[in-house]
């Protein structure tokens, strides 16, 4: 039978716990009494009942915002991984008018997606990607307010590093819209 | 009156004539202008619908709405113009921009 790691966390707790005990009992006489308090009683069973409903809920609550955090940070990923994918800004020199225009939609209707859902999320409350819209229409003019040319737009050296700037701006802000994501509890 | 767009082309194109086929200076002259002209007369609102295309540069939505801006005046074509933008909901806001940017030339 193989085991897992929490199983073999338990077991090492246990058997540290057992060597422990043996340990100390050569230092204490401890003496047990047989008279139970009724008192002592309900202040043990009220201690359990309450520890009990609160990993319950507050584990219950860790979970469900985990999941959550888990989901909207999938979703950030998705924006990236597409323009990984699509290889959209590497080439500044010559970029295809059509595919800009076409990369641009696709990573828009991401965007709001991504905003759809943060609105809607019950952890994360209160997070905005308005910072990352901003950065989003920032980037787009900037490559898709340029002329193009049979079909190329062939910025000037001046509009490619207005480019690349931008990119960096948008990529910076979906790093820390994820951390503000992570943030949440 | 209704235009959509992709009944122009699947793939709008750039600013000018210049810069080839369907561009935003094209779209203005032989889809816009026409259309809008035609819905004032018939008192209505000119309805462009911008849903269906591969995606839009800039430059082809600021000089579409621009022109029509710099030819009937800003807030004349706010007022006569609906547009739908479903897939890309932020064109709303942006030719509102272009729109009021732009000066009637008398």
């Amino acid at each position: 039978m193989k085991l897992n790691k929490e199983q073999l966390l338990l077991f090492a707790v246990f058997t540290a716990g057992i060597i422990f005990g043996i340990i100390l009992i050569p230092f204490f006489n401890i003496e047990v009494d047989s008279k139970v308090n009724l008192s002592d009683i309900l202040s043990m069973l009220l201690t359990a009942v309450i520890g009990i409903y609160l990993s319950i809920t507050i584990g219950g609550r860790q979970s469900s915002s985990r999941f959550e955090k888990e989901f909207l940070i999938s979703e950030v990923k998705r924006i990236t991984e597409y323009i990984d994918a699509a290889n959209l800004f590497k080439n500044t020199v010559n970029i295809p008018a059509e595919d800009a225009a076409k990369g641009f939609k696709e990573l828009n209707i991401r965007i709001f997606n991504f905003e759809s859902i943060l609105s809607d999320a019950d952890y994360c409350q209160g997070l905005e990607a308005t910072e990352l819209r901003n950065a989003f229409k920032n980037l787009r003019v900037s490559i898709l307010h340029l002329t193009s040319r049979k079909g190329l737009i062939t910025p000037t050296s001046t509009e490619r590093t207005d480019i690349v700037n931008k990119y960096s701006l948008f990529r910076k802000e979906v790093f820390k819209i994820i951390t503000e994501i992570n943030r949440y509890s | 009156m209704k235009v959509k767009v992709c009944d122009f082309s699947k793939t709008p194109n750039a600013r000018y004539r210049d810069d080839g086929d369907y561009s935003g200076e094209e779209f203005y002259e032989i889809f816009l202008k026409n259309g809008f002209q035609q819905s004032v007369k018939n008192n209505e609102k000119l309805i462009v619908d911008l849903d269906g295309t591969e995606g839009y540069a800039t430059s082809f939505l600021d000089e579409a709405f621009g022109r029509l801006a710099e030819e009937f005046g800003p807030l004349y074509v706010l007022d006569n113009l609906q547009i739908i933008s479903n897939e890309e909901p932020d064109w709303l806001d942006e030719i509102t921009t272009y729109i009021l940017e732009r000066n009637e030339i008398k």
